[in-house]
């Protein structure tokens, strides 16, 4: 909504624009949150799964793929995430990213009008 | 000259196809569904070039997509294609939002939104048959509710059942995944589209549209978001790629699932398993009630009122399950 219209808006209609506003920020804010526990190491629960799971190998699956695979996946995830694609990749990525912010927000060039 | 000939003498321009829009068209939330539907261009695209590289049998699956993420570029791929599928099933709930707080869904709209719930259910089909798809830990379990709750349909349960434990699952996943599913999207998804454009942009609540601006300029603001989201997606792809678990193995619950489906999640903590399925039909029947319950003229009319707040509090109601789900350790449901 423009702040121009905004003035011109009932206190009803204000207030559902602020709720409307509020909610998709709420919204937002809350898809990204999971990041948040990430960073603050919030996967604790994950690495007791991880051993429950290792205990349970060990007694039912003497073969222990499954925790050999589990090394693989991150120690392969790891490795594959340095270097110079992975690098490029993020950058393409940003690049992207910023691109996007350039399109929305940089001010057009107005054509202008030529009288013949 | 009549009127036939001058119909086929008519040269068409881009000029034609870029038709006034109203001006309010512009904001992120008349353009979320366009940025969604870029989202699904996105996930074809990427699952398209996965699915070279993926074998759909039970014992090479996961070792495929082991061998896929063993790259950059598949490591990229992969993460990517899962983590916009995510998005995408967010941003069509933030699409939905849109629709109910502008009460989009009255009058002639209504056909269309019936479109949109059957799109929604379809996106949800989409996240479930990737997710079982790759045959680890997590997959398996994901297979492992589903038998369960289709065992509990009353006549038609057993059959669907008996058939799914019969077939290879993961070729059957497979091509529901990249055949069924997609054939079945675009079924509601054009519809829904052609309705869109006869139906014309949806008004902003009490206001009269004034201002029109170029239908390229909507679209101008479809791909800036477009860029912003799955740029940053993209990047965090590369950054968190998304996790391949071990297995699968009998007998441990040791995942949990996608985001959305952590509200089952919750269900099936207080209630069991046997009434999993019980809570997404209530809500897709109520999502297929709205436009009967708020159907009167007026942006403001109580009954509008009556299903926004109930829409906002289930809402937060789902935040706080999804919340409560991510920060907990998993549980045994199963068996």
């Amino acid at each position: 909504m423009d702040k121009s219209n905004y003035k011109q808006c009932s206190n009803l209609q204000r207030r559902f624009y602020t709720l409307k506003n509020t909610f998709f920020a709420l919204i937002i804010c809350l898809f990204f949150s999971p990041l948040v526990i990430m960073a603050q190491g919030g996967d604790e629960p994950k690495e007791k799964v991880e051993k429950v799971t290792e205990k349970m190998l060990e007694k039912d699956q003497p073969q222990s793929d499954s925790l050999r695979q589990k090394q693989d996946f991150a120690e392969i995830s790891k490795a594959v995430g340095k270097g110079t694609v992975p690098t490029v990749i993020k950058a393409l990525s940003l690049a992207a990213f910023i691109a996007g912010f350039a399109i929305l927000y940089l001010p057009k060039k107005k054509k202008e009008v030529s009288n013949g | 000259m009549d009127n036939n000939e001058d119909a086929t003498e008519k040269k068409w321009s881009m000029k034609d196809f870029n038709y006034p829009v109203p001006e309010h068209a512009k904001q992120f939330g008349y353009a979320v569904g366009g940025v969604t539907f870029v989202g699904f261009i996105l996930l074809i695209i990427t699952g398209i070039v996965m699915t070279f590289f993926f074998t759909a049998t039970v014992d090479k699956a996961r070792d495929s997509v082991l061998a896929l993420s063993s790259s950059p570029w598949g490591l990229w791929l992969r993460s990517f294609h899962r983590w916009l599928a995510e998005t995408v099933i967010f941003l069509i709930i933030l699409h939905m939002t849109r629709i109910i707080f502008t009460g989009s869904y009255r009058g002639s709209r209504k056909t269309n939104w019936f479109f949109g719930v059957a799109l929604l259910v379809i996106a949800l089909a989409f996240l479930f048959t990737g997710t079982v798809v790759k045959w680890d830990q997590e997959g398996y379990e994901a297979y492992l509710h589903a038998v369960e709750q289709v065992d509990l349909l009353p006549v038609i349960g057993a059959p669907i059942a008996a058939f799914l434990k019969a077939t290879s699952i993961v070729m059957t996943m497979f091509v529901t995944h990249t055949l069924v599913l997609p054939l079945l999207f675009l079924l509601f998804l054009i519809p829904h589209l052609v309705l869109m454009k006869l139906n014309g942009l949806s008004p902003l609540p009490g206001k009269k549209v004034k201002k029109e601006i170029k239908l390229s300029k909507h679209i101008g603001k479809i791909f800036g978001w477009s860029f912003v989201i799955y740029g940053l997606l993209s990047f965090l792809a590369m950054q968190y790629p998304a996790e391949l678990f071990p297995g699968p193995y009998t007998g441990i619950e040791m995942t949990k699932p996608p985001w959305i489906l952590l509200i089952l999640y919750q269900f099936e903590d207080w209630f069991g398993i046997k009434y999993l399925s019980v809570f997404p039909l209530l809500m897709i029947i109520g999502l297929i009630l709205i436009p009967y319950i708020d159907s009167k003229k007026g942006d403001y009319s109580i009954t509008r009122k009556i299903v926004v707040w109930t829409y906002i509090i289930i809402m937060a109601l789902f935040i706080t399950f999804i919340i409560h789900v991510a920060i907990s350790t998993p549980v045994q449901h199963l068996g």
